[in-house]
């Protein structure tokens, strides 16, 4: 019976040190069953701590509903032309900035308040605007094309801090509505995310 | 028949590591297979060969495969599998049973039975080198994002550094109990010499490269992204030149060119040092006995250059070597070593143990069965103990002013390449790839 238990034991301790051979599928290479179902679009993902869906959804919601209420848009005679400009992604992961501001416009855009202008998407400065319209000044048809009432432009920033256990992730994604003759800031809102992920005690 | 538990680990570890061994590009096929007539069937055998896939180095190995044939989407992909597996390791549980056998592995059977999950300088290296891959996309903004993971990657591993520095002081007086004195270098150890050499001596620090913080500063001004996080380009630019005070001779301005462009050179060269594991004579049992201990250990690098000189009608400057893979593999291995060589005498003595265990139990011939089942266990799980064999060696950046439509001249020792600028752009970077005298890659890309 001993010397059962003996290889046994041994055979277990094998298996453990053994690890250097991790199972096919760890680590991103997972081989996924053809398991697919549908699953609500704004429901809150949790996955992992970076920035998903549920967050570009929050971030969009809240920073357009507060940029609506502004007095430059909210009190406007008529619907000013806006250009949306890029958001600068300045976090540690690929975030598709593009599908922030591409929501951001359809929910601004849905609400009636504000017209848009053709996207300049990598003219991400109001310099670039101003001297995009002092050219076009001599030509009208070019004029209407370019000359924005307001601009729209942001940064995507992350902080992580970890320790042995905790990894806490900080995200704060601002708007600025920008008068590109003045340069003047008119308008300016943040929308803050914090995820929290712990390591579990034990495991695999 | 009774067996001790020791004999059945050992033979089942033994076993199972022969059979484990199925990499079709072995370190040597790999890293001869890389001059112009070879280098295509070594990418496409690399790409092919997915027995590694769960490897960290495999990853890394193919993407700087990729990188050098221009296939940058596909190596940012490799770099990203790879990323994947070491996020995973350095997000294990607290207690993680992976961790814990790996440990166990490496301590009672050989070095090789340990995962790969890279040094610091190669976790480093490996976003700056994917940063790269963005660049030469023109998509500035994420060789940013690359450029600040490189950064962030490197708490995990000073965290790391500090569990190895308290294991290497218990394994230290394991061994002291057992007999054996391990606080000096063994003078047989090949490196032994290398490890006090000046230039290793004088790296700040194991991790922290002067190529990738100037490349940062490079990239975070070029992305125009500088000032929204906080003039992080300086910030760069000041760790560089702590890091190595020749980072100023990277820039030059020459204020009277007219119509002048940003000309930013990067030369990668050579292949950096593989690891391997070496086996030498060591004294156990206060010098009554000697058993054969493996230590991790270095080959010399391959294909390098030692000079670089750029070439316009107006200059002429040699850029210096800001990336020495080969010095931070060696400094790695001087901070790790009185751990390993602790680690190694504990194990080597654990076997010698287990030997007379299987001499005590079947005689003379179980035990000379025993040792030879354990060394040509741990010769197997250590061919396969492989670190990333492709990283370049050197690493150059030259950031300078010339005229646009000019031609600019690169000598790479006795090889010149030559290239006229655009004449309608305010920059341009230009990545040299140096693998072997005939196999050399320049790409580009303007802003």
């Amino acid at each position: 019976m001993k010397t059962i238990t003996n290889i046994s034991l041994s055979i277990t301790i094998a298996a453990i040190l053994l690890s250097g051979c991790a199972p096919k599928g760890g680590a991103g290479m997972v081989g996924y069953d053809s398991n697919v179902k549908y699953g609500d679009a704004k429901a809150v993902e949790t996955l992992t701590a970076d920035f998903g869906s549920s967050d570009l959804q929050s971030t969009a919601e809240s920073l357009t509903q507060s940029l609506l209420e502004s007095r430059y848009i909210a009190k406007a005679q008529q619907p000013p032309k806006v250009r949306l400009r890029s958001v600068n992604n300045l976090t540690y992961e690929h975030i598709d900035t593009k599908a922030i501001t591409d929501k951001i416009r359809i929910k601004l855009l849905k609400s009636g308040q504000v017209r848009f202008l053709a996207d300049t998407a990598n003219l991400n400065q109001v310099k670039d605007e101003r001297e995009l319209t002092a050219s076009a000044t001599a030509n009208k048809e070019s004029k209407a094309l370019t000359d924005s009432d307001y601009i729209i432009t942001g940064n995507v920033r992350s902080i992580k801090k970890a320790n042995d256990d905790v990894q806490d992730v900080y995200y704060n994604v601002s708007l600025e509505l920008v008068s590109p003759q003045s340069g003047e800031i008119l308008w300016a809102d943040e929308k803050e995310i914090r995820k929290v992920t712990s390591k579990s005690s034990v495991g695999w | 028949m009774k067996f001790s538990p020791f004999i059945v680990t050992f033979t089942i570890i033994s076993i199972s590591s022969m059979l484990l061994q199925a990499t079709v590009l072995d370190t040597n096929q790999l890293r001869s297979g890389l001059s112009i007539s070879n280098f295509s069937t070594t990418l496409a055998t690399a790409s092919s060969d997915k027995s590694d896939e769960t490897k960290f180095w495999y990853w890394l190995n193919l993407a700087r495969l990729q990188q050098a044939n221009g296939d940058f989407t596909s190596s940012i992909h490799s770099f990203e599998y790879a990323y994947a597996i070491l996020d995973e390791y350095e997000n294990r549980a607290t207690i993680s049973l992976r961790n814990i056998g790996s440990f166990l592995g490496s301590s009672f059977m050989s070095k090789g039975s340990e995962s790969y999950y890279g040094k610091g300088y190669e976790r480093t290296s490996m976003h700056t080198l994917n940063a790269l891959n963005y660049l030469m996309l023109g998509d500035f903004e994420n060789a940013s994002v690359e450029m600040r993971r490189m950064e962030q990657r490197q708490e995990f591993w000073l965290k790391e550094s500090e569990v190895k520095i308290k294991e290497a002081a218990k394994k230290k007086e394991e061994a002291r109990q057992q007999g054996s004195d391990t606080s000096r270098i063994p003078q047989s150890y090949s490196l032994a010499s290398m490890l006090e050499d000046d230039d290793v001596r004088a790296l700040v620090n194991n991790y922290q490269d002067p190529f990738s913080y100037t490349l940062s500063s490079i990239i975070l001004d070029v992305s125009g992204l500088s000032s929204a996080s906080g003039n992080s380009s300086q910030i760069s630019l000041k760790r560089a030149l702590a890091l190595n005070p020749d980072v100023s001779k990277v820039f030059l301005n020459l204020p009277t060119l007219k119509p002048k462009m940003d000309v930013t050179v990067i030369v990668l060269s050579g292949i950096a040092p593989a690891m391997k594991i070496e086996k030498i004579r060591f004294p156990i049992f206060y010098g009554a006995n000697y058993t054969s201990i493996d230590l991790p250990s270095y080959t010399v690098p391959k294909n390098d250059i030692n000079n670089v000189t750029i070439t316009t009608d107006q200059l002429q400057l040699q850029p210096p070597r800001l990336l020495k893979t080969d010095l931070m593999a060696y400094k790695t291995l001087k901070d790790e070593l009185p751990g390993e060589l602790a680690k190694s005498v504990v194990r080597a003595t654990t076997k010698a143990i287990a030997a007379k265990q299987a001499s005590d139990h079947f005689g003379n011939l179980g035990g000379l069965v025993a040792s030879l089942v354990f060394d040509v266990g741990s010769s197997y799980a250590d061919s396969g103990f492989r670190n990333w064999e492709m990283m370049p060696n050197s690493g150059y950046i030259a950031k300078f002013e010339a005229i646009k439509n000019s031609t600019v001249t690169i000598k790479l020792n006795n090889k010149q390449e030559s290239f006229v600028l655009p004449s309608d752009k305010k920059g341009t970077i230009v990545l040299i790839t140096y693998l072997t005298p005939d196999n050399i890659r320049i790409d580009h890309v303007t802003y």
